[in-house]
């Protein structure tokens, strides 16, 4: 058996994960072989270090801080009432709507110039507010990603 | 009577465990409607774990406190993308994982403290155990010079009583990708500890 090939070995005997065959000769091989044996030795020092570690406990109150703070946010959590596609669906609707509207009331109701352009500029800045507010509600309610 | 003694058990164990998840199911499901209640106990049922992986990535109490409590925050305000309710621990578990990466390439690049160790050189300071205090101490060191992702590695797979499918899921990555992670992460580690004996040996010399 040569050293090169041993390492991977090595790791798989301390987990106990070799077949019987596979360990007693990875374990006589140890045995003959100071450099592996000194690897070994370093691996299990380390396993038996790592394995005796006890869990610590977590710091008193820090359930409660973080339920407060998950409450908190609840506050200011959005209510899903529709699915996200149909929200952007229903913004240019509305928008849409309110442009159809604008157009059709300039086309048939005699208008003086002034009023017609005060209409679709109304019209307009609605729909430019309506949409920014929407994004903007969107981006501060929605989760950000992990 | 021994076979029924151990159909007995089986069935025990398999109520316990439908149990457990049905529980982190139904708490999810209560916190997504808004009960308050549900969440506080998630965090309580779950909180030494995700407590442990971040201090023993961290080797710090401040910051595995605080990456914690943005665990658990996180996982919070994405709940709603959790598919599998009964998952809650492997999601938190995994957000943490992510967290614990990210804060330790951070403290990467600021100059290194000798922090690292205090509870496994408490544990390991018995009469009985001899110079084993110092060895848990050199341990960590070394584990604390490991890539993020190979020190996550270790961590989960002692964490989780080293099973490497439990680890492997704990971190949210594949079986294989989690064997090669721990192989290297020893690899590297069982270097420094014996490059670490052959100086002290020189020395002695």
């Amino acid at each position: 058996m040569k050293c090169r090939h041993l390492e991977r070995k090595l790791h798989l005997l301390l987990d106990g994960r070799l077949t019987d065959r596979d360990a007693r000769r990875v374990k006589a091989h140890v045995a003959d072989c100071a450099s592996c044996r000194a690897s070994f030795e370093a691996l299990a020092s380390a396993d038996r270090a790592l394995a005796a570690e006890p869990l610590a406990d977590p710091p008193q109150g820090m359930a409660e801080a973080i339920a407060r703070c998950a409450a908190a946010q609840a506050l200011f959590r959005r209510r899903v009432l529709l699915p996200r596609w149909l929200e952007v669906f229903t913004l240019a609707g509305v928008t849409l709507a309110l442009v159809v509207v604008g157009v059709i009331v300039s086309r048939f109701v005699a208008l003086s110039v002034e009023v017609e352009s005060l209409v679709l500029c109304t019209v307009v800045t609605v729909s430019i507010v309506l949409s920014v507010g929407l994004a903007a509600f969107g981006c501060f309610y929605y989760a950000p990603d992990i | 009577m021994n076979l029924d003694a151990g159909c007995l058990a089986l069935e025990l164990l398999r109520a316990t465990l439908y149990r457990e998840s049905d529980r982190d199911s139904d708490l999810v499901a209560r916190a997504l409607q808004g009960d308050p209640t549900a969440f506080d106990e998630l965090v309580r049922r779950h909180q030494k774990r995700i407590y442990n992986l971040s201090y023993r990535m961290l080797r710090r109490h401040d910051d595995a406190e605080d990456v914690t409590q943005e665990a658990f925050l996180r996982a919070f305000q994405t709940l709603n993308r959790l598919r599998d309710k009964a998952a809650f621990g492997g999601y938190v578990g995994r957000i943490t994982a992510n967290l614990c990466v990210a804060w330790a390439r951070k403290k990467q690049r600021e100059p290194a403290t000798s922090v690292s160790g205090e509870s496994l050189a408490n544990t390991l300071a018995d009469p009985n155990h001899g110079d084993v205090a110092e060895i848990g101490r050199r341990i960590h060191e070394a584990i604390a010079q490991l890539p993020p992702t190979e020190r996550l590695a270790i961590v989960a797979y002692y964490l989780e009583d080293r099973s490497y499918e439990e680890a492997a899921q704990f971190l949210g990555i594949g079986l294989r990708a989690f064997k090669t992670r721990l192989y290297r992460a020893r690899k590297r580690l069982r270097k420094m500890l014996c490059d670490d004996m052959a100086t002290e040996d020189q020395d002695r010399l």
